[in-house]
């Protein structure tokens, strides 16, 4: 007997057993149990086994399923209701919020990656970290800082714009001098001071520039050099008038005429360097010291109206100018 | 036993005798009646549980998996159309479950009946007589006693899981072979041959056990 056939006979003692065997099968049947009896003892025994399993107790659900399946039912139409429209809101502006986040993360992620190379690509060239300087380095770099604030502003509304440059050794009393004359004066100006230089820029009316000026009167002879730079209006065509006087200085300052200032400039710097070649040593031996080691004992201005208040003063209508005064160290007399 | 379109007692504030069939009952349902719902309950908790429980072999799991069926049909109650009979699409739903959960949450070990209690040895010699005298003892009267029952459940619990649904459908629920392939979305011949080796596989076992 082969597998199939005793699929096959098993399939038929099934459907004996289920009562769905048709005639032929019956017949069928029949023939087999003439030639094998133990068939009749497996249909036998199938049955019984199915009798067997069919009258198995039925287990009886517990007592309380029906109340407990109501409960469960009534809690979830409960929250079932809650959640329900608590998920279709919830839920559709949530997805929208991930739709949303999920393109910005999109774009954004591209955009920033590329954002970051294209800065790499084109910051400049980065200045290194912050380093502590020594004293000495400090003032070489205001020494440079006066410098540039010190190089030609070009301003063409201003019409005198210029450096002036008193060059002596004994640079802290005369600094000190003109820093008090320029606060006489109610004029505003911080000074830059390194060790060998001090610097003060003023911008005022004409007027007062040239009081000042006046008012500095004294320094000349304490200085071995004072000269004026004249800043053209291109900013290029400087004038440099060496030995410099005071009385020059407030021609100029109050000079509102660009070309006529450019020609007296000019003029002053061709006499001034004739004078400084003819007269350099008659002038260095009339020196005459005014006190300048003490501050309270330099001789005041002489020019009239330099003690009155600033704010006692009349506005003046004259455009602002500006002018640099510089006070460099020398080294001998 | 059977399924389908049949008449149900319901006791209702004990005193109300209803007698309504599944159609009428799930149409009730279907508009919310509550005393409709408790009627289906009460109806076929019993079988509904006791399929469950012979495929899962645990009281604790059937009670949950059967109030699980019965609150997953009532919920989606209004989804169904009646293509098929009540009675075939609830107990699709408990089988469905069922095998789920017990996939899902443990691997039904084999039951070793070596292990069994003493006190079933004296049961199997019974079941070895009922099956081979066919004029022994009413298979129903030992089917009653518990240790030789318990033995026949441990048994359906060896086979494979599709042997044993097709099995339990036919011979304990006494499910047609049409009614099964609806439950278990079969056609009829795959029913006819796991059900053939479900109770050649069954016959092997209890020889094996009672030998």
């Amino acid at each position: 007997m082969n597998e199939n056939h005793k699929i096959e006979i098993e399939e038929l003692l099934n459907d004996l057993v289920d009562g769905r065997a048709t005639d032929r099968q019956e017949t069928e049947f029949k023939r087999l149990a003439k030639h094998n009896p133990a068939i009749v003892d497996q249909l036998a025994a199938m049955q019984r086994q199915k009798e067997l399993l069919g009258a198995l107790p039925i287990e009886s659900a517990p007592a309380s399923l029906a109340k407990e399946v109501s409960s469960a039912l009534e809690r979830k139409l409960i929250l079932g209701d809650v959640a329900e429209s608590e998920r279709t809101l919830a839920g559709a502006s949530h997805l929208v919020l991930c739709r949303i986040l999920t393109t910005a993360a999109m774009l954004l992620l591209p955009l920033g990656l590329l954002s970051f190379v294209v800065i790499e690509i084109l910051k400049p060239v980065s200045p290194g970290p912050a380093v502590y300087v020594s004293t000495d380095e400090m003032l070489a770099r205001q020494e440079s800082d006066n410098l540039a604030a010190l190089t030609p502003v070009v301003d063409t509304e201003r019409p005198f714009d210029g450096i002036l440059t008193f060059a002596t050794n004994r640079q802290m009393a005369v600094s000190n001098y003109i820093e008090k004359r320029i606060f006489d004066q109610g004029l505003n100006s911080f000074p830059n001071r390194t060790a060998d230089v001090a610097t003060y820029q003023i911008t005022a009316p004409a007027e007062k520039i040239a009081i000042l000026i006046g008012s500095l009167e004294n320094v000349w002879p304490h200085c071995r050099d004072v000269s004026l730079r004249v800043i053209g209006s291109s900013g290029g065509d400087a004038i440099e008038i060496p030995q410099v006087q005071a009385k020059q200085i407030a021609v100029l300052a109050v000079e509102d005429n660009r070309q006529m200032l450019q020609h007296l400039a000019d003029q002053y710097a061709r006499t001034n360097e004739n004078k400084k070649t003819l007269f350099a040593k008659e002038e260095a031996a009339e020196l005459q010291d005014i006190g300048l080691d003490e501050s309270p004992r330099l001789a005041m201005p002489i020019l009239a109206g330099t003690d009155d208040a600033p704010s006692e003063e009349p506005v003046s209508t004259q455009p602002t100018i500006r002018l640099r005064i510089r006070i460099e160290r020398t080294i001998g007399q | 036993m059977k399924g389908g379109i049949k008449s149900v007692s319901c006791f209702h504030n004990h005193s109300n005798n209803i007698s309504l069939d599944d159609t009428s009952l799930v149409r009730r349902c279907q508009r919310g009646d509550s005393e409709a719902m408790s009627c289906l309950i009460i109806k076929y908790q019993d079988r509904v549980y006791n399929v469950i429980f012979k495929i899962c072999q645990n009281h604790d799991d059937s009670a949950e998996l059967t109030q699980d069926t019965f609150v997953k049909v009532l919920e989606s109650i209004n989804s169904f159309r009646g293509k098929s009979s009540f009675y075939t699409w609830l107990f699709r739903v408990a089988v469905n479950h069922s095998l789920n959960y017990c996939k899902r949450r443990f691997k039904l070990s084999p039951v070793s009946l070596d292990a069994e209690n003493d006190q079933l040895e004296e049961g199997k010699g019974k079941l070895a007589a009922v099956l081979a005298d066919p004029n022994g003892v009413d298979p129903a009267v030992v089917a009653q006693q518990k240790e030789l029952s318990q033995i026949v459940v441990n048994s359906i619990g060896q086979l494979q899981q599709e042997h044993r649904v097709v099995l339990v459908l036919r011979d304990i629920e006494q499910m047609s072979y049409a009614e099964i392939a609806a439950v278990l979305q079969i056609e009829t011949g795959t029913v006819k041959s796991r059900l053939s080796r479900a109770r050649a596989k069954l016959r092997q076992l209890l020889e094996t056990v009672l030998i």
